[in-house]
């Protein structure tokens, strides 16, 4: 058969949605000289104005960072990272503060609109959803700000919340990541430049769902943007993140920290969906993706829950995690992890039981095709006053070829008798009567797969709130292309 | 920053004395090489991964000697209940007044390190040197360097034995250490089981130090089964290396009930294809008792299966570390692996760790593992009672009965019975009458 016109038309289709966000915006930005020593931090922390607790606090987290080593447990292997080779700041130069979105450089906003992020403020349009949406390093832009601030919800880039509300940021900032928890988080607390803050406070139930769009524009600069959401008694808050970086070479680098705090009948559910460029078939470029992940569930009957679609970055460990410090209170961890070519994952959560009747539930899916590695590795632990605590975890790994690898590290360590802890991990592949079952009713090979993956990860996706779904089933499809055939 | 200072080796002095041992100079080569990558690894510490759970500090600040002349009687109470021939190893030196083999057949022949002829020494040789360059075993390389004796069964192709063997293992004597090694070479077609009772006279406090390897050939049928009830200030450290070819099956079960501190670890190497690999155990624990139990199952080529259980009952301040490893290489395609580990915990200050792995590299597998923790169930309790039996009788039979659930897994019905006597008394004596 000759190739047909479909055909090509098909194979074009599959080249540009490759990665459609791989775009690169150009407009001037202002950046730090390469490296990472003392001066650089304190030229980031002037540059945001910071008070002087906030300049010790990072000093004496890159005080700590120079005494750790880069941890070396994860089944992912990378080129050594020179941390001196990096950009520390990289701000859009044409924006020092925006007042409005009139300040904005239209070339950003543009970005934004290719994104399809709802950036402006139409309040006519049904859009429901408030964005704070961070460029490299910088946090631009926040909408429907002042609804939310008429509710008493603050949600606004965190160096603004460094400034205005100081002593909130100082309660709560390392409280949950402390600045000597791990090597990446160490270095995120000596040179975060930007991230998102939010407090619900006590009694009020979020209207809108809010978000944040992470982009990396720049090249050779590392994106270390800190993310904090408290939810005060009896609040309950939802949250998106988005994360996207154009095409290049080089790896980028990406540590970020994120912190949820739950007080009492309070419930946070962060949804992530993380595309950000995976490098291209031969491995080359991606963003190396170390994030580290923490809630605390502080007081009882509280509950966070973490959702996250990973289908990008080069390298993924990332392990969101719940401490279930308050009696009665829930934690819940829902990923789908894609990997695809040379890509590597390792990902999971960690469940630390510590109030009575504390509640985990664990369900990963992981999917690995090409020459990828997709790793799940988790904790659960008991701890001894842990009365009635009680797991579940459900690992699932689906694996697309025989030259890629799914691995399940569970960890899990029981001090309580009256734990109940239940474990099931399952390894399978897409099976020949599947595909030809969707085949012959007329599915392409791709689709079929992309319609079975996406059954496979159903229960995942179903946590995903409605703006999120939508997009993430398309990744799906997305990031799985060329995988069979 | 300053240098650290380089940490000692434990038993790196005992080492130079096993090579003056009866041995002579050709074990002195063997140990020398031992040593070297013994060194080379180091002695796992809390950093080392596989040992996360199990810290073998206490071992290595002890003070031990190596065992020298010994005598004992084999402590009948202790070991599996079960006429058949048997083996007796005293501080990991064979024993002949102690053994009884005369029911032997003639295809299965015992050979002591001890009594090799120049000639065979050269198949030895070759049969350490296989165990070398084990990048993640210093305590194999260990026993290597220290051992005093080693025996070894050999199975000639096709023969079938009727009659299992009983490996005894006595450890006699207070602060010394043994290595006892044990070699099981079953030729094709063949079919044998054999017994381990590791078991040590009333209170004496020694480290045993054990390594078992096995070589399987094609389509040959073994059962392995081992009782580890080593006197309870004592240490004992194992490890079982199985290699299997095309078509064998290994049925192997731990029965762990004995010392302060134990480790068993298995790992079977599925050579060959069609092998059915079963890697079993359970693990009775009170007072401080330490019971780790890791399996390492490595599915090197296609279509062969695995099947991994087991359960442990906890009480007291006593620890349980189960660690399971399945490993499917991309050639394993259509392999077939279960694991499951099932624990209760009987009282608040007992602990149970849990590190099921699975590594898989082919698509076509179906593997699954699956771990649960949990106490004695009122509900089940209640049942029972509403049956009219008392409470206390009612727990007993729940015990008994989630304990026998692990050991119904073992195939030869003879000895699964043993296991089971065994297994009440250690509960008896331990639970129920304390």
């Amino acid at each position: 058969m000759s190739i047909s016109e479909e055909t090509v038309d098909q194979v074009k289709k599959l080249e540009a949605d490759k990665y459609k966000y791989g775009f690169v915006t150009d407009i001037e930005m202002e950046t730090a000289p390469k490296g990472l020593n003392e001066d650089i931090i304190r030229f980031i922390s002037e540059k945001k104005e910071e008070p002087q607790w906030m300049l010790e606090w990072r000093l004496k987290a890159y005080k700590h960072w120079l005494t750790m080593e880069e941890p070396n447990w994860a089944k992912v292997g990378y080129k050594k990272i020179d941390y001196q080779d990096l950009y520390y700041y990289a701000a859009p130069k044409s924006m020092d503060r925006p007042k409005s979105l009139d300040e904005v450089d239209p070339e950003l906003l543009k970005t934004y609109e290719k994104l399809g992020i709802p950036l402006k403020e139409q309040e006519l349009l049904s859009g429901v959803v408030a964005v704070d949406a961070v460029f490299d390093s910088v946090s631009v832009a926040t909408t429907y700000k002042a609804k939310l601030t008429e509710m008493g919800v603050i949600f606004c880039s965190i160096s603004e919340a460094v400034r205005e509300y100081p002593e909130l940021v100082k309660k709560y900032l390392g409280s949950v990541v402390p600045h000597s928890d791990n090597y990446f988080s160490a270095l995120n607390c000596a040179v975060f430049t930007d991230g998102s803050f939010v407090y619900v406070p006590k009694g009020l139930r979020c209207p809108m769902e809010l978000s944040t769009y992470f982009r990396i524009n720049a090249e050779n600069t590392g994106q270390f943007e800190r993310t904090m959401i408290i939810a005060d008694e009896g609040s309950y808050v939802s949250y998106l993140e988005g994360c996207t970086a154009p095409q290049r070479d080089e790896n980028q680098l990406h540590a970020a920290v994120v912190e949820l705090v739950a007080l009492t009948n309070a419930e946070i559910k962060y949804s992530t969906v993380q595309n950000w460029y995976p490098g291209d078939e031969t491995g080359a470029g991606g963003i190396y993706n170390f994030v580290t992940k923490r809630g605390a569930c502080r007081g009882d009957n509280s509950k966070i829950s973490w959702t996250q679609v990973e289908t990008g970055s080069a390298v993924t460990w990332k392990y969101p995690s719940c401490i279930l410090q308050g009696d009665n209170s829930i934690g819940e961890f829902y990923s789908v992890a894609i990997t695809n070519n040379a890509q590597q994952a390792d990902t999971g959560t960690k469940m630390i039981h510590l109030g009575k009747n504390t509640k985990s539930t664990i369900i990963s899916k992981g999917i690995s095709a090409g020459r990828a590695d997709n790793t799940y590795r988790g904790l659960v632990k008991i701890m001894p006053k842990a009365e009635g605590a009680r797991n579940f975890t459900q690992c699932d790994s689906l694996l697309i070829g025989n030259t890629c690898g799914a691995h399940t590290v569970p960890y899990i360590e029981t001090r309580n008798p009256t734990a109940r802890v239940e474990h099931e991990a399952t390894t399978s592949k897409i099976s020949e009567d599947q595909m030809f079952y969707c085949q012959q009713r007329g599915l392409s090979p791709e689709e079929a797969v992309s319609l079975i993956v996406n059954g496979f990860c159903k229960e995942v996706m179903k946590e995903l709130p409605m703006e999120f779904a939508v997009e993430a089933q398309k990744l799906i499809g997305i990031s799985l292309e060329g995988s069979v055939g | 920053m300053a240098l650290q200072p380089v940490a000692k080796l434990p038993f790196e002095g005992l080492i130079a004395d096993a090579r003056s041992h009866k041995l002579g100079k050709w074990h002195s080569k063997l140990s020398e090489r031992a040593l070297e990558q013994y060194a080379e690894i180091g002695w796992p510490g809390p950093k080392t991964e596989s040992w996360k759970y199990t810290s073998l500090n206490k071992i290595a600040s002890g003070t031990f000697s190596l065992a020298g002349e010994y005598s004992a009687i084999v402590p009948e109470d202790m070991i599996m209940p079960l006429t058949c021939p048997r083996v007796v190893l005293v501080n990991g030196v064979l024993n002949k007044e102690l053994s009884n083999l005369e029911h032997l057949i003639g295809n299965l022949s015992i050979t002591s390190l001890v009594d090799i002829e120049d000639h065979q020494k050269t198949f030895f040789d070759d049969l350490f040197k296989s165990e070398e360059s084990k990048g993640d075993l210093p305590l194999t390389h260990l026993n290597t360097a220290i051992l005093s004796d080693a025996v070894m069964l050999e199975i000639t192709e096709g023969s079938k034995c009727e009659l299992p063997l009983h490996i005894i293992s006595i450890g006699s004597g207070n602060g010394i250490t043994f290595a006892p090694r044990l070699i099981v070479n079953v030729g094709i077609g063949a079919k044998v089981d054999f017994i381990e009772s590791h078991v040590g006279c009333s209170d004496s406090a020694y480290f045993s130090n054990s390594v078992t390897q096995l070589y399987l050939g094609d389509n040959s049928e073994v059962g392995h089964y081992k009782l580890q009830n080593d006197s309870r200030e004592s240490s004992h450290i194992s490890l079982t290396r199985a290699v299997i070819d095309d078509g064998a099956s290994y049925d192997n079960f731990t029965m762990s009930v004995g010392a302060k501190l134990s480790r068993n670890e298995v790992r079977a190497h599925l050579k060959g294809s069609g092998v059915e690999c079963c890697i079993n155990g359970a693990y009775l624990g009170a007072a401080d008792q330490h019971i780790d139990n890791t399996t390492f199952i490595e599915h090197q080529a296609e279509g062969s299966s695995s099947r991994e259980v087991f359960k442990g009952v906890l009480d007291d301040t006593a620890r349980g570390v189960f660690q399971g490893k399945i490993l499917v290489h991309p050639e394993a395609q259509k392999t077939d692996g279960y694991q499951m580990n099932r624990a209760m915990l009987l009282s608040d200050k007992a602990e149970i760790d849990s590190k099921p792995e699975l590594e898989i590299y082919a698509d076509d597998v179906r593997c699954s593992h699956g771990a649960t923790v949990g106490e004695l169930e009122d509900e089940l309790i209640f049942y029972l009672c509403a049956r009219g039996i008392d409470r206390e009788s009612a727990r007993r039979m729940l015990i008994g009965a989630y304990i026998s659930d692990a050991i119904d897994e073992v195939k030869n019905i003879d000895i699964r019975s043993s296991i089971q006597i065994v297994a009440e008394n250690w509960l008896k004596q331990n639970l129920y009458e304390k």
